[in-house]
């Protein structure tokens, strides 16, 4: 019960209504019909009858004129008063055509006083009589009128009793004709609510299935997103476990191997102040020489130190490292204009990590490719992200068309780097509008416990 | 798809389904209105002028002015013959008078024209009855003649009784004593013959009115043709009066009833009981030639010329 109120309220118009609709159209056509079967024959039929009728007495009303006009031929003056017994001989017509009565009357209209019993047919006794008259003529002048009347009531009684077999077959017919198509439209309309009702108790389900389909793929999604997380989470570590790695090596070819050799330097300019006294013996040409491979090899080991870990936020924190990098770069005919705000406290290892070689990166590009003038480095920190952008007035280019030629490996060791830890890069440019890059970082980037410091300080 | 009730445009058309229904049942009700209601209306009455006209009504005018010194009389057939014979005897009398008697036109004719002034006379063979006394028509009696079973030359019978009589009317008898089959001639209903032979016998009267019914035999409207057809029909019987075979000389033999011949004697005594009376019809107390044709019929030369032929004379009534 409860389901159908649901079902109905589903589809407010409930009932299809055909049955109703054609009832309401069909009973005037029905109605119609009925008049019109059970009236028009009975209606025929006393047409005609009356009509026979009135040409019967018509007919009588002809002869009896006939025959007293024969009596008027004989007896100008005195036939009226033998017509009475003239018309006896009438009598055979009253009886044998069912004429009611004959009636003769002078010009004047006044009726000729008849013996009526004996002309008058027992048929005059019933119902209404109709009366036709025929002209009685004595030397082309109308002398009177015959008249005869048939009784009508026959032709009435038998129109109304047709009325009855009529009237039954109207409503046969009306009664089928209504009933027939009313019954089939009632049997169409069940199946069609039936199928509504199906189709209702069907869509329900279909929703059902497309909620519980939906859940599912929630939790899916869910899922999903929980073991991208995860997954990150590992990339990052093992992106900062790469970074502290790196800076190992840094540290240890900075610390021993550039030691060992600045040492080995001192010693050889040592050599070569000795041998200055023979400048041009071998000696001192030998240790000049060694002079210069050493220096040489020293500039290798800090450019590697430099690229494998930026020992120098270590030494200095990231502003100071970021400063000193734009001041690298800084020539004659480059301007470098920065904008840097890092909180007092610095920030964690892995992000101070991403932006140092971010900026490093675009600064190397901005200064191989662009041919800019101009170069403006932006490092803002809000409280729940971290922005960095580097914007120069160089050529720019068209973005993805020469990835590789200009520093594409770069741009996406970038992006990696800024996606692990769940970041973004943009990179805005056009052939001669300049390049802008924007990266924003979120400030917790790994799992709450922070010990990525702990990584990369190991 | 359905209709509701508050969509006008169904609303709307169904309407104009219903007003096209009853548009359509209205059609039928005028045509059956026009073409069959006036083929069925009727009346009790013919559609001329009715009832009774004023007597001083300038319609009544239809009696023909008569010159002076003419008598019109007209009436029943059976008188016809006996007031010629007075009329000839009258004129013979007084020759510068002239009497017409019309050819009948029964007695109940008579009377009309009488009362319509049509003819000075009227001659009846049967009682008045209420409506024409009721009308001031008077019955000035002044013959009794015997009605008599009259029979063509040919049958051999010349005796028959009341009871036979019946019966041959009946159609129970239907052959003479030598076997020659009996036609039977009637006169028309109301006949004046007839109307005494039923009074007098209600076996008759039963049998008369069956044969009327039945349409039995053969039936004639006036005394000339009667006359013409008992004299050359063999085998012929029929009621006709005294007077007329003998006046007329008519080839008919007139038969005894249950033995009594129709004589004035065996009438007064009533032992032949079918007679009828005749008299003059006149709207008010005769005068003129009336009056002395009337005088004339009662006075002795006009009462012996009634018994000369089988007549009996009625005194005059005052």
């Amino acid at each position: 019960m409860s389901e159908r109120t649901g079902l109905e309220g589903h589809y407010p118009s409930g009932k299809v209504g055909l049955r109703r609709y054609l009832s309401a159209r069909m009973l005037p056509l029905i109605l119609l019909l009925l008049v019109l079967v059970s009236v028009s024959a009975p209606l025929a039929y006393a047409a005609l009858a009356a009509r026979g009728l009135r040409a019967q007495a018509r007919a009588t009303a002809v002869q009896a004129a006939d025959a007293v006009a024969r009596e008027v031929q004989e007896r100008p003056v005195l036939w009226r008063y033998d017509a009475g017994k003239l018309l006896a001989h009438l009598r055979a017509y009253v009886d044998n055509h069912g004429v009611a009565r004959i009636e003769v009357a002078d010009r004047s209209g006044v009726r000729i006083p008849l013996d009526t019993e004996a002309i008058a047919s027992p048929a005059a006794a019933a119902g209404p009589l109709a009366w036709e008259a025929a002209p009685i003529v004595l030397n082309d002048e109308v002398v009177g009128h015959a008249w005869a009347a048939v009784s009508l009531a026959e032709a009435r009684n038998a129109a109304l009793l047709l009325l009855a077999p009529f009237g039954l077959l109207g409503v046969g017919l009306a009664g089928l004709l209504y009933f027939l198509p009313l019954g089939a439209i009632a049997r169409a309309e069940r199946r069609i609510e039936q199928s509504q009702v199906a189709l209702a108790r069907f869509n329900q389900t279909l929703e059902q299935q497309v909620a519980e389909r939906s859940s599912q793929l929630g939790a899916a999604y869910e899922q999903l997103r929980q073991k991208e997380g995860r997954l990150r989470e590992l990339s990052t570590r093992a992106l900062l476990l790469q970074e502290a790695e790196r800076r190992v090596i840094a540290r240890e070819l900075h610390d021993s191997a550039g030691q060992a050799l600045t040492a080995i330097r001192i010693n050889l300019q040592l050599m070569a102040q000795l041998a200055a006294v023979e400048p041009d013996s071998k000696v001192a040409k030998m240790a000049a020489k060694t002079l210069t491979i050493a220096d040489a090899t020293l500039e290798e080991i800090r450019r590697a130190v430099s690229m494998l870990g930026p020992a120098i936020l270590d030494d200095v924190g990231l502003l100071a490292a970021v400063e000193r990098l734009c001041d690298d770069f800084e020539r004659e005919d480059l301007e470098i204009a920065r904008e840097l705000e890092v909180p007092e406290g610095g920030l964690s290892a892995a992000l101070e990590s991403v932006c140092y070689r971010v900026t490093q990166e675009a600064l190397t590009n901005a200064a191989r490719h662009a041919a800019a003038s101009e170069l403006r480095v932006v490092l803002r920190v809000e409280p729940a992200r971290i922005v960095l952008e580097v914007h120069d007035n160089g050529r720019g280019f068209v973005p993805g068309e020469r990835g590789e030629g200009r520093g594409g490996r770069g741009l996406v060791g970038m992006r990696e780097r800024v996606e692990l830890l769940g970041g973004s890069l943009r990179i805005d440019t056009a052939p001669g509008a300049g390049t802008a890059v924007r990266v924003e970082l979120p400030r917790r980037a790994l799992s709450d416990d922070g010990d990525d410091s702990a990584v990369v300080v190991a | 798809m359905a209709e509701t009730a508050d969509d006008p445009r169904a609303s709307a058309s169904l309407a104009a389904l219903w007003a096209a229904v009853l548009l359509g049942v209205a059609g039928v009700a005028v045509l059956a209105a026009v073409f069959v209601a006036p083929l069925l209306a009727g009346a009790r009455e013919p559609p001329f002028l009715a009832g009774q006209v004023p007597k001083n009504s300038l319609l009544f005018q239809r009696s023909t002015p008569r010159p002076h010194g003419v008598l019109h009389l007209a009436g029943s057939g059976t008188n016809i013959p006996l007031t010629r014979a007075l009329a000839d005897a009258f004129v013979a009398r007084y020759p510068d008078v002239h009497i017409v008697v019309f050819e009948s036109i029964g007695s109940s004719g008579g009377v009309m024209a009488v009362y319509d002034d049509v003819v000075d006379l009227g001659l009846i063979s049967r009682p008045l009855d209420e409506r024409e006394t009721a009308h001031g028509v008077d019955a000035i009696p002044y013959a009794r003649v015997p009605v008599v079973v009259a029979v063509n030359l040919s049958v051999p019978d010349v005796a028959i009784t009341t009871a036979e009589l019946a019966d041959i009317f009946a159609g129970r008898k239907t052959r003479w004593a030598d076997g020659a089959p009996i036609v039977v001639l009637q006169r028309e209903r109301g006949d004046s013959g007839h109307l005494a032979v039923a009074a007098a016998l209600p076996d008759f009267a039963a049998a008369d009115e069956g044969a009327y019914r039945e349409r039995r035999w053969r039936v004639i409207l006036h005394d000339r043709a009667m006359q013409e057809a008992l004299a050359i029909t063999p085998g012929a019987v029929g009621l006709l009066d005294v007077g007329a075979i003998s006046l007329q000389r008519l080839p008919l033999r007139a038969l005894e009833l249950d033995g009594y011949a129709p004589s004035e004697a065996s009438v007064q005594s009533r032992r032949y009981p079918f007679a009828k009376d005749l008299s003059f019809a006149a709207l008010e107390a005769p005068t003129g030639l009336a009056a002395e044709f009337i005088r004339f019929a009662h006075s002795e030369e006009g009462r012996a010329l009634m018994v000369a032929h089988g007549y009996i004379p009625l005194p005059e009534v005052q």
